[in-house]
């Protein structure tokens, strides 16, 4: 349901940059983002559809680079991934239950290629 | 063809959200103003909650309500009849509050003789968790019948929380809520968060929750 205000971000950052680059359009941009901050693409997508429009970024294709969650065990260093609804309590390598979310919050405008 | 040119960015989607965040943050310091941004699921007991830490607190601070809501103005009709300084917001169809709408809100309090504002957030837990909205402190409720697996399904709130309530424990018989669970769960997602059991019916468990508000609030307006 957050995916408007998030999309309104993305397009403001890569606009932003793009105009500093002095360019005509944005072809492209790549967001990554982990698992654990529930942004759904095909909503974003849609959201961003809409409020691209007339604006430089209006045909750029948006690709989402989708970082998978994961806990680091203190304990004996494992690092394990997960999905979101089964998330992981004790370290599946050595039972420890000295863990930590390590992976999956990230939210970041990685990239844009303009023309 | 014109040639296309890759520009690596980095930059966090909420990084404009984050600086508005920090600047209100910093304005409240200034002006030794505590804000609670508490959040929680809709009938979690957030505003009980909030009525019986102003029953505990009122006597030492002097505190300030902002009701953030869909459309009503229940919650803060009944925080002014208790006696409190309210504001309710309006969000519309809007699932949370950002930077710029709580500074907006707080406009509508005279901040500067507030020593704590609570801010009850929009009833959801998921959007809620993404918004820096400038808080001095985060806290959520987690209420008994909402069930234990509820950390496993929004890590993201529970990861971002300095203090966890868990209400409605007097439901805690007619219902298979592991709290034990919880607290393990929860302490995966955030080693550091304070976690307190409370009924905000009976009363019990509120003087651990608003002993530790207290404490924050102390050394917030002291620094």
């Amino acid at each position: 349901m957050h995916e408007l205000s998030v999309m309104r971000n993305i397009l403001q950052i890569a606009v932003n940059f793009a105009e500093k680059q002095n360019a005509c359009e944005i072809v492209r941009i790549t967001v990554t983002a982990g698992t654990v901050v529930n942004i759904v693409p095909y909503y974003a997508k849609l959201f961003f559809k809409m409020i691209a429009k007339d604006t430089i970024a209006q045909n750029a294709a948006l690709d989402f680079n989708l970082v998978p969650a994961a806990i680091l065990c203190s304990s004996c260093g494992v690092k394990t991934q997960f999905e979101v609804g089964s998330m992981l309590f004790s370290c599946p390598s050595c039972g420890s239950d000295c863990v930590q979310l390590v992976s999956g919050r990230e939210l970041r405008v990685e990239s844009i290629e303009i023309i | 063809m014109q040639n296309v040119r890759i520009i690596d960015i980095k930059e966090s989607v909420f990084a404009n959200n984050d600086a508005a965040a920090e600047s209100l943050r910093q304005k409240l310091r200034e002006e030794k103003t505590f804000l609670l941004n508490l959040m929680s699921s809709p009938g979690s007991g957030k505003t009980t909650t909030v009525l019986r830490t102003l029953e505990t607190l009122h006597e030492q601070f002097r505190i300030g309500v902002l009701e953030a809501d869909i459309d009503s103005t229940v919650d803060a009709e009944k925080v002014l009849s208790a006696g409190i300084q309210a504001v309710q917001l309006h969000t519309g169809g809007l699932c949370h509050l950002d930077a710029g709408m709580t500074a907006d809100g707080l406009k509508g309090l005279d901040t500067q003789n507030l020593d704590l504002v609570i801010l009850e957030n929009i009833g959801n837990l998921v959007c809620p968790a993404e918004f820096d909205t400038g808080a001095s402190k985060n806290a959520m409720i987690l209420s008994v019948p909402e069930g234990d697996d509820k950390p496993l399904k929004y890590p993201l709130m529970f990861s971002k929380c300095d203090a966890l309530i868990i209400n409605k424990i007097d439901c805690l018989p007619y219902f298979d809520f592991d709290l034990e669970a919880v607290k393990k769960r929860v302490s995966v997602l955030n080693p550091d968060i304070n976690i307190f059991a409370i009924s905000a019916k009976t009363g019990e468990g509120v003087k651990d929750w608003c002993h530790w508000l207290r404490d924050e609030i102390m050394s917030w307006n002291r620094t």
